[in-house]
């Protein structure tokens, strides 16, 4: 199983029970990095077979796959 | 209510509001779609909603009601009004009592500013075609609200700068009389050189997010940006560079020493901002997205939360574009309607010719530009100094021109605060796609 890092938020209506929400996600089997209650986003990983279960914890309200970005080297014409 | 008259569409008779858009030639009727766009104190959709249901019985829906915001511009998704979650501004079409009585309810106690007949230019088929044709109104009804002019005429030819960078100059930074003091700026990059002379004395709260690396600038593209938004009044060796120089900063590394990072490390970093107080978050860093592809809704939830809770998040346009041959569109997370979309122009007004621009339908618009070409600012020791170009430099110009504004006027935090950014903007002799607003000007 290949592991993905992945980024969750929280339904308006769930931002009360923040908590209750991120331990339903370790449920579904998410491994959390962070909880972000000020965002009301939670960060982490979990086995791209689970996902799908992921997103239909009670309180997600979408789940995205990690981005990453590159900013070009020192030196270069543009930043 | 009705008295009977002007139920007419494309009438706005009945109604005792002036036309919003002064006609340079009198003689030419405004041509209105009998609809209104409503201007709105900030606040979430829902407050906008009930208030508009409250004084006139009209049934609202928000943007965020509709899939990926894709309320069709035409029909309003069916309902009387449509709220723009992210902008404060509704667009309305009710039967003429209702109209009357929400105009009525201008300037009493409720989150109603101001309203004006929409123009026919603005019945276009989807949001995104309709939220660019709407910036103009938008501008004009917060002029009109917040009372604020725009500056004089200037001439961006022959800038001399032995004192003050040509960015200081060409945004009114110079001559400001604010300097940032009370206000916190957040600056998620590559980290500071926290020894850089220039900052001896100034508050400065440094977070890595970058797992085994300290906050010390490996890079070099933090410190820069820093010292544009937070640079000293008086630097070691001029030019003056930097803005809100009183600003608290809050550095925060979400971009390692070789420049890359993840959400994940941003996400955090923009939490910790906002958990701070922070009232402008500035991120100079871009994702490129190919035409036709969607914002992140994830960054926009981030952007609306943040909104609401005080911080305005600024991010570079993104650097893809090879003008004159290919615009590239708005990068991520830039291209969220929640957040400040910055582009690049020269000393000369014109369009930096990496500068990405509003291709993509959903939000994906530039909403103002500032200097971003041959900037100078303050780099990691010994070398302390460096001109750059980017996005990424013209970033922390609005960041710290924000933070400006948002010590002129408490009020002025998350949505207020962009407003008083793209109202304030300078227009420019350049497509909106490329600019947005124009030049920010600092108050």
């Amino acid at each position: 199983m290949s592991k993905v890092n992945l980024t969750v938020s929280v339904a308006n209506d769930h931002l009360k029970d923040f908590s209750d929400v991120a331990v339903r996600c370790r449920k579904a089997g998410m491994n959390i990095t962070q909880e972000m209650k000020s965002i009301g986003m939670i960060t982490g990983s979990i086995d791209e077979s689970a996902l799908e279960k992921l997103r239909i914890v009670k309180g997600v309200s979408l789940v995205e796959l990690e981005r990453s970005f590159q900013i070009a080297p020192p030196g270069s014409d543009v930043q | 209510m009705a008295k009977g008259k002007s139920k007419k569409k494309n009438s706005a008779a009945a109604l005792t509001i002036e036309p919003a858009f002064p006609q340079s030639n009198e003689t030419t009727p405004m041509e209105t779609t009998g609809r209104f766009l409503v201007l709105m104190k900030e606040g979430t959709a829902k407050k906008n909603i009930e208030a508009l249901k409250n004084v006139a019985g009209v049934k609202a829906a928000s943007t965020s009601d509709f899939k990926k915001g894709a309320v069709n511009m035409e029909t309003l998704g069916g309902a009387q009004a449509v709220v723009f979650e992210s902008l404060g501004v509704a667009v309305m079409d009710a039967p003429p009592d209702q109209t009357e009585a929400v105009s009525f309810a201008i300037s009493g106690d409720n989150p109603i500013l101001a309203m004006e007949p929409e123009r026919i230019v603005y019945a276009v088929a989807d949001a995104a075609e309709y939220l660019r044709g709407y910036r103009d109104a938008v501008n004009h009804l917060t002029d009109k609200v917040i009372g604020l002019q725009a500056p004089a005429e200037f001439s961006a030819a022959g800038i001399d700068q032995s004192k003050l960078t040509y960015g200081l100059q060409l945004t009114n930074a110079s001559i400001s009389r604010f300097t940032g003091k009370g206000i916190r700026v957040a600056v998620l990059d590559t980290g500071m050189d926290l020894g850089h002379p220039d900052f001896a004395g100034r508050k400065v709260t440094a977070q890595s997010f970058i797992q085994n690396e300290a906050v010390d600038d490996g890079h070099g593209h933090g410190t820069h940006c820093i010292g544009t938004a937070c640079g000293s009044l008086k630097p070691k060796k001029n030019p003056r560079y930097g803005i809100a120089y009183e600003a608290e900063i809050f550095a925060g590394k979400v971009l390692s020493n070789r420049g890359s990072g993840a959400d994940g490390g941003i996400l955090a970093g923009i939490d910790w901002a906002i958990t701070n107080g922070c009232a402008v978050i500035s991120m100079s860093l871009s994702a490129p997205v190919s035409a036709g592809m969607s914002f992140s809704q994830i960054y926009e939830n981030v952007g609306i939360r943040a909104m609401n809770a005080g911080s305005l998040i600024v991010v570079a346009a993104g650097n893809d574009s090879r003008r004159s041959g290919f615009i590239a569109p708005v990068g991520h997370p830039a291209n969220c309607p929640s957040i400040l979309a910055v582009a690049a122009i020269d000393s000369k007004l014109r369009i930096a010719s990496f500068s990405n621009g509003g291709i993509n339908a959903d939000g994906g618009g530039i909403d103002i530009a500032a200097p971003g070409v041959d900037i100078r600012s303050s780099v990691p020791r010994n070398k302390l100094y460096k001109e750059m170009s980017g996005t990424s430099m013209a970033t922390p110009h609005v960041a710290g021109i924000a933070a400006l504004y948002a010590e002129s006027d408490p009020k002025l935090r998350g949505q207020a605060l962009w407003m008083a950014l793209i109202s304030r903007a300078r227009r420019l002799d350049l497509p909106s796609r490329d600019v947005g607003m124009g030049l920010v000007q600092a108050p």
